[in-house]
């Protein structure tokens, strides 16, 4: 095969090869790499790579069996999430605006609360031999990966790089005028940009504080995709996006939801012994929270596969 | 005639599911962050230049780790560059049929071109370059895209993007020749319309 010579090889300077060139300058963000890391971490640590390729199917078709179910849900948990920026913040991120429009829940039943004594927070590291329902076993066997599981893969970088990110950001404007703006992740880099004119202008030298929203639009950004992705069907693929937001941010501010989203997620998957085990943490941690009630329902639907199947 | 039993002693040394096997597998995870730590930069831009938007980008490009995790086992070392690639552009292409419309999403793109630098007019210049480079390369069908920038931005050989793509050499040939003649046209009709001299 002969090679013809590159365009952008050529000597010829001319507006094509200029426009060319422009590519080549073209490089994602740290914090879209970082981010494309903590996926990775998370993928490899939360869905047994090379094994999961049956996973994604099932999932479609059960997410959009539940995708009803669930949409409520979702709802809620993004309203939750805007709710608790608004309250650390009193102030409107632009993108936290957009997200507020999304559908509310509809209140659910309030459910007896069943949890097995063995399924509380103190368990979390162990892989425990769950109650495994029907067809799933097999791979409810990988995907385990309960936070904890994943975190102590992931943890060790992503959590320092995605603070740094945060750190180099306002330091390097310069770059950031490009690669923020071109980070694959809108909701952050969007939001940022809209509220430039409203996040007090930090040094550029300075390695000051960093204004907590970027951390707060960040996670919210993460949560956003996990949602999206259970409320398209694909439950597999929020779940990554779980995963990975709970090793990122392991002291994120939406720790409780994101639990919630996982156990939502699992349930769309259709295992029923490890939602029921999120969303019985998520009770011993957040009991009072405006999505127990969810939880507590979905405790109870997964104890009875029955109720389950007719939802 | 000693080496006979040697021979198959060997064999079955070498068939043999050693640490070998379980090592790799106990790295996978290793090596998958390796993988995307390598070629992130490239797979990045090659979903951007194949014309995902930004707001997708970060999805786009979760979806081929997810892809890649999936299929790790079946990827050599030496053409893991080119999976990941090939499966950028699958993952590209799949994104641009399935495009749903996110209103909540969308109108937030763009808004980096205001936004400030120490340079803003190089900045700025760059921004628009791209985005012309962006506007010539979307006149071009998507499989003649994939080749052109495999071959032109991110300098793959074209026996590298014959194994990528799954086409014969003779195909990326020829794609590459209609590549690059419509991109052509496309950035002579740009240009003109812009009324830059071209050099």
């Amino acid at each position: 095969m002969t090679e013809p010579k590159r365009l952008l090889d050529s000597a010829d300077r001319g507006f094509a090869e200029r426009l060319l060139a422009s590519s080549v300058a073209d490089r994602p963000s740290g914090a879209a790499r970082r981010r494309a890391l903590g996926v990775a971490a998370a993928v490899a640590s939360a869905s047994a790579v090379g094994t999961a390729s049956a996973v994604t199917t099932g999932a479609l078709v059960k997410g959009a069996l539940v995708w009803a179910l669930v949409g409520g849900a979702s709802g809620a948990l993004v309203s939750v999430s805007v709710a608790k920026v608004a309250a650390h913040f009193e102030t409107r991120s632009p993108r936290a605006a957009m997200i507020i429009n999304a559908q509310p829940s509809r209140a659910t039943p309030t459910h007896q609360l069943v949890v097995h004594t063995d399924s509380g927070p103190t368990r979390a590291g162990g892989r425990a031999p769950l109650p495994v329902v029907e067809d799933e076993s097999a791979e409810s066997g990988q995907v385990p990966a309960t936070e904890a599981e994943a975190r102590s893969v992931a943890e060790p970088q992503p959590i320092h790089s995605a603070r740094a990110a945060q750190h180099d950001a306002p330091s390097a404007p310069a770059r950031s005028g490009t690669t923020r703006a071109t980070l694959g992740m809108s909701a952050h880099s969007s939001a940022q940009a809209a509220s430039g004119s409203q996040l007090p202008a930090l040094p550029s030298s300075t390695p000051a504080p960093v204004p907590a929203l970027h951390d707060v639009e960040d996670e919210l950004a993460w949560l956003d995709q996990a949602r999206r992705r259970l409320a398209a069907g694909d439950a597999g693929g929020a779940l990554t996006r779980i995963s990975a937001y709970q090793s990122v941010f392991p002291r994120g501010h939406f720790q409780p939801e994101a639990l919630a989203l996982r156990a939502e997620a699992l349930a769309a998957r259709g295992e029923r012994a490890l939602a029921q085990l999120a969303a019985a943490r998520f009770l011993a941690t957040a009991p009072s929270h405006p999505l127990a009630a969810r939880m507590r329902a979905l405790v109870d639907a997964s104890a009875d596969p029955q109720r389950d199947r007719s939802n | 005639m000693a080496w006979r039993p040697l021979l198959r002693d060997l064999n079955s040394l070498l068939s043999y599911p050693l640490p070998l096997g379980r090592l790799a597998n106990g790295r996978a995870d290793v090596r998958l962050r390796g993988i995307v730590a390598a070629h992130f930069e490239a797979m990045w831009r090659l979903l951007r230049r194949l014309g995902v938007p930004e707001h997708d980008l970060d999805d786009a490009v979760q979806e081929v780790i997810w892809v890649l995790a999936r299929k790790l086992e079946a990827v050599a070392i030496e053409s893991e560059r080119a999976f990941v690639l090939s499966t950028a552009y699958r993952v590209a292409s799949t994104m641009r049929r399935s495009r749903r419309r996110r209103p909540e999403m969308v109108e937030l793109s763009g808004e980096h071109l205001a936004a400030p630098g120490p340079d803003p007019e190089g900045l700025l210049e760059q921004q628009r370059a791209r985005a012309w480079l962006d506007e010539a390369l979307a006149a071009l069908p998507l499989e003649l895209r994939a080749v052109f920038v495999l071959y032109e931005l991110e300098r793959l050989t074209m026996a590298e993007i014959a194994e990528a793509l799954g086409l014969a050499a003779g195909t990326v040939a020829s794609r590459l020749r209609r590549a690059r003649a419509a991109f052509q046209l496309s950035v002579t009709a740009i240009e003109h319309r812009l009324g830059v001299a071209s050099r």
